[in-house]
């Protein structure tokens, strides 16, 4: 394999380019769905290719292919510079990178106990058909259980010198329940939504999340939701969960502090970010409560691994302190803009991909309170829990959550179960409401396994740490 | 551009049919291979320049085991004889360890009389045009667009430049041997200007020489000047146009929450106990037809299955779901042709929809609204509620004021909360032209409409 790499980083240097990297990938994934304690979906994936970019001419090139031979390294070494070139007819500025010193050679292993892929599919099954049955009830029209496995290994040279080896391995599952009468359907979700929690960790993180101990309940409140009171239109202290939270700060501080967006490389698709080049250092995008970072260095994230897809080390990035924006998610590229350099935040979700920007594990600080008390500190407001549907414009200001369920609250106490609640706000507005944010033992790091940006569209894993959190004046139950 | 040599016509058929005969050796209830190769070119651009460009050569092959009723999958991408005699093995260890899908009764047999001739099956879905097309010639082109559009040098385009080569061979033990070769050819291309001024195009095709720069240029232009200096406006329910573009992608969102039979039998489909009443205005027709070459056509599914036109909405009326062979079977119907790849929790899904076109112009639209908003293009919408087609999303790429029959002036983008079906029931007015736009697995053709009433429930800041 080496020898075959270094023989496509060697075509691209002969054939004029100033810079190459290569990367070959090998993926196994296992998903499991059951649906009504039935088996819907059971498969198995294996793949793998390379794939090649270049600087040619000042302007990027990107070849990959699923034949690792050499007559493929070659032929696609020389599309990619072939590609590179026709791009430089159409090219305002040359490409430059920022500088990453040594160049790197290391290994790289993500720890865990259980390898999920050693566990017998039979037990996998028992355990989803034990909760799926926990969760049936009269009117419970769907019960669905997921788990999912992946093991990802990529070598990754570049003409620089670099040469590094990562294997990351990870898991997760999820149960939801579906309770349908004539006019409308609800869903309860365990442990969040997008079925279920992930990290890169063994099986052992899927014996801990105890699908079965929460099955019963989960049934119960899907049901309880086809009779339980509309969600009021009114302006209220809002308290989010902890996996809400998360979606929360993925979508307006995640997405917005990628320095691509702001650069208009996604204009076309996803959008830009209203958090614009002079906000550096220079906005005030929270509440002095508000401590956001993205942290790569997580043992057992989504979003954690040892080095980017530049070969840059993984790192711990401040995006918001006290409330102040100070910081972008960079690559090497974006970063020399800035006269920086990469913070480590480059990601492909595969070989036949570019790499982009990919928020790492964007994670909110947790602060000081407990959740019960925070409940007893709040005279009125709404309770709400996990994520059922997400929205925000072009340049993630103006957004749109609906979650599973909510609660009233009144009197510090919470109340009667509410259904169909929705919130809305402006990012910078409702982050600088923000009020409370629980403590470290209610802080959780949830993995999204849905995160899609680019074209083509790339879905990648990544990880969130947070607390509930209480927001002041915001808009719920709007839209019915 | 160019197309992987090592797999044509024959070799692909020949290599499906070895494993075939693996599963009959392994005493292989019934077995189902698919084979897809791809050769893709993607050209994307932002800030008037280009940023990213790319080309893949990939394989996908799909083993399906069936042991009595329990079925089990892997996906693998080699053309190894070897290691896909492995993945049959592995699909069948698989489909031992579960339990009985006891809706499923049998893969689709091989149904040669619906199935278009081969040669008919080519003249629909390949275009050599789009097949040679090179990286060269498309960076030029979008070096024509951007001149054509930005003459001040004020403006700023991006967007994305795909073309495709695929080929697709399905086979299985009860007989179905399908084979097909595609191009595709799609641009997307959004503008910005001075003074928040923006705009949006899109090209989808088979054929690629049925991109018209010159056109696709002008639309940009002409939307771009018009939006300059958006200006707020209160949220509220107002009558709304919707450009092909917005129609297209509404149409999208309301196929997903329930033109499937999956959806009607778990329930959650707007159509449920809806069958033969007035859903929507009488204005409406909606139906999928994969041999209409107006859209991107495919003649089969991923089961091999010839498609069959369904109508899904007629005259207003909920007439119709499509099925695959596992929905199908379980309500003992034949499949309409509409199976994604296995396995596939989403159930079939329409993926050549059209909806009619009336006798409107869109100008006549305008002309008939005191006071309403024209909208260009949906952003990141999200459904609230599938059974109630509740929808929230924001307006983008021009929106537009209209009162006293006039445009006067751009708009900010703006939030909307609004149940499909209730606004397809205000339907005034259907556009008198059709355009095909892409969406996450096909295309739809629509035309423009206005409705009576769509809910604001936002604003922003751009």
């Amino acid at each position: 394999m080496e020898e075959l790499m270094r023989e496509g980083l060697k075509k691209a240097q002969e054939l004029n380019a100033s810079y190459a990297d290569i990367r070959w990938i090998d993926t196994k994934i296992e998903s499991i769905q059951l649906k009504n304690g039935q088996v819907e979906g059971l498969q198995s994936i294996t793949d793998s290719g390379f794939g090649i970019r270049v600087i040619a001419n000042g302007s990027w090139g990107f070849a990959s292919s699923c034949h690792f031979d050499r007559d493929e390294v070659l032929r696609t070494a020389d599309m990619a510079v072939r590609i590179a070139k026709s791009s430089a007819r159409v090219q305002k500025h040359e490409i430059v990178m920022a500088p990453q010193g040594k160049p790197v050679e290391k290994k790289y292993e993500n720890k865990y106990k259980h390898d999920p892929f050693e566990v017998p599919l039979e037990d996998k099954l028992a355990l989803l058909s034990d909760a799926s049955k926990l969760m049936e009830r009269s009117d419970v029209k769907l019960s669905a259980a997921f788990m999912s496995a992946f093991s990802q290994h990529k070598r990754l040279m570049t003409t620089e010198g670099t040469d590094i080896e990562q294997t990351l391995v990870g898991c997760g599952a999820g149960i939801e329940a579906t309770a349908v009468s004539s006019g409308e359907s609800h869903k309860r979700s365990y442990p969040c939504s997008f079925h279920g929690n992930y990290g890169t960790r063994g099986y052992e993180f899927i014996k801990k999340l105890n699908l079965t101990d929460h099955a019963e309940r989960v049934g119960k409140e899907a049901v309880a939701l086809l009779d339980a009171d509309p969600c009021p239109k009114k302006t209220t202290n809002l308290i989010l969960d902890s996996s809400q939270v998360a979606l929360q700060v993925h979508e307006s501080c995640g997405h917005p502090t990628e320095l691509d967006r702001v650069l208009g490389y996604e204009s076309s698709f996803a959008g830009e970010s209203f958090l614009t080049l002079d906000k550096r250092n220079n906005f005030k995008y929270g509440s002095e409560f508000v401590n956001i970072n993205a942290d790569a260095t997580i043992a057992g994230g989504l979003g954690s691994f040892a080095f980017d897809d530049e070969g840059t080390r993984a790192q711990k990035i401040r995006l918001v302190s006290e409330g102040n924006f100070v910081g972008y998610m960079m690559s090497r590229e974006t970063a020399s803009t800035l006269n920086l350099t990469s913070n480590g935040t480059m990601r492909a979700t595969n070989w036949n991909r570019i790499p982009l920007i990919r928020m790492t594990n964007v994670n909110l600080q947790p602060g000081s309170w407990n959740f019960d008390e925070l409940i007893e500190d709040t005279k009125s407001g709404v309770y709400m829990l996990t994520n059922r549907s997400w929205s925000i414009d072009d340049k993630r200001l103006n957004f749109q959550f609906g979650t599973e369920v909510a609660y009233e609250v009144e009197a510090g106490e919470l109340g009667r179960m509410l259904k169909n609640p929705v919130y809305s706000g402006m990012t910078p507005q409702f982050w600088a409401d923000c009020d409370a944010i629980c403590g470290k033992d209610d802080w959780q790091l949830w993995g999204v396994p849905n995160c899609g940006k680019g074209e083509p569209m790339q879905i990648i894993g990544v990880g969130h740490g947070a607390a509930p959190a209480r927001f002041k004046k915001v808009k719920v139950g709007v839209g019915k | 551009m160019m197309e992987d040599p090592r797999i044509d016509k024959t070799t692909t058929l020949e290599l499906l049919g070895n494993v075939l005969s693996h599963g009959v050796m392994n005493k292989i209830d019934q077995l189902e291979a698919v084979l897809i190769t791809t050769d893709k070119y993607l050209t994307r651009f932002a800030k008037s320049q280009i940023h990213q460009h790319m080309a893949e050569r990939n394989v996908d092959v799909a083993i399906r085991v069936v042991a009595g009723k329990k079925l089990g999958s892997v996906h693998l991408n080699s053309l190894e004889l070897p290691r896909l005699e492995g993945a049959v093995e592995q699909a069948q260890k698989i489909a031992r360890v579960q339990g009985e899908n006891l809706d499923f009764v049998s893969l689709p047999s091989y149904d040669a009389d619906r199935l278009p001739p081969v040669a008919d099956i080519e003249n629909l879905t390949y275009y050599n045009s789009t097949a040679v097309h090179s990286p060269e010639a498309k960076s030029n082109e979008i070096k024509e667009l951007i001149d054509l559009t930005t003459t001040k040098k004020e403006e700023d385009l991006a967007g994305a430049y795909l073309t495709e080569i695929s080929r697709v061979a399905i086979v299985n033990s009860l007989g179905v041997e399908v084979y097909m070769p595609t191009t595709l050819a799609s641009l997307n291309v959004n503008i910005t200007g001075p003074n928040g001024a923006t705009g949006y195009a899109e090209f989808t095709s088979r054929d690629v020489k049925e991109l018209n720069l010159k056109a696709v240029g002008k639309e940009l232009k002409t939307r771009c000047r018009l939006s300059r200096n958006p200006k707020p406006l209160p949220a509220k329910t107002y009558p709304t146009i919707f450009e092909h573009y917005a129609v297209g992608e509404l149409l999208i969102y309301l196929s997903g929450m329930g033109f499937s039979a999956k959806a009607v039998s778990e329930g959650w489909s707007f159509m449920c106990d809806k069958f033969n009443e007035k859903i929507v205005s009488p204005k409406i027709s909606i139906w999928d037809d994969g041999l209409d070459a107006r859209g991107l056509p495919i003649p089969f599914d991923f089961e091999g299955m010839p498609k069959q036109r369904v109508d899904l909405i007629e005259k207003g009326e909920a007439k119709g779901v499509v099925y695959d062979s596992l929905t199908a079977g379980r309500e003992g119907k034949i499949s309409t042709g509409h199976a994604l790849p296995a396995p596939n929790p989403m159930g079939p899904q329409p993926v050549n929809l059209f909806m009619n076109i009336g006798e409107s112009d869109i100008s006549e639209m305008i002309e008939d609204t005191k006071e309403g908003i024209l909208v260009t293009r949906i952003h990141y919408a999200n459904p609230l509620d599938p059974k109630q087609t509740l929808l929230t999303g924001m307006t983008r790429d021009g929106t537009f004021l209209i009162e006293k029959g006039e445009i006067t002036g751009a708009i900010k983008n703006m939030r909307f909360t609004q149940s499909l079906v209730e606004m397809l029931n205000t339907t005034k007015m259907v556009g008198n032209t059709s355009k095909s736009t892409r969406s996450w697995y096909g295309t739809c053709s629509v035309p423009c409409m206005k409705v009576g009433k769509f809910k604001f429930t936002g604003t922003t800041e751009h």
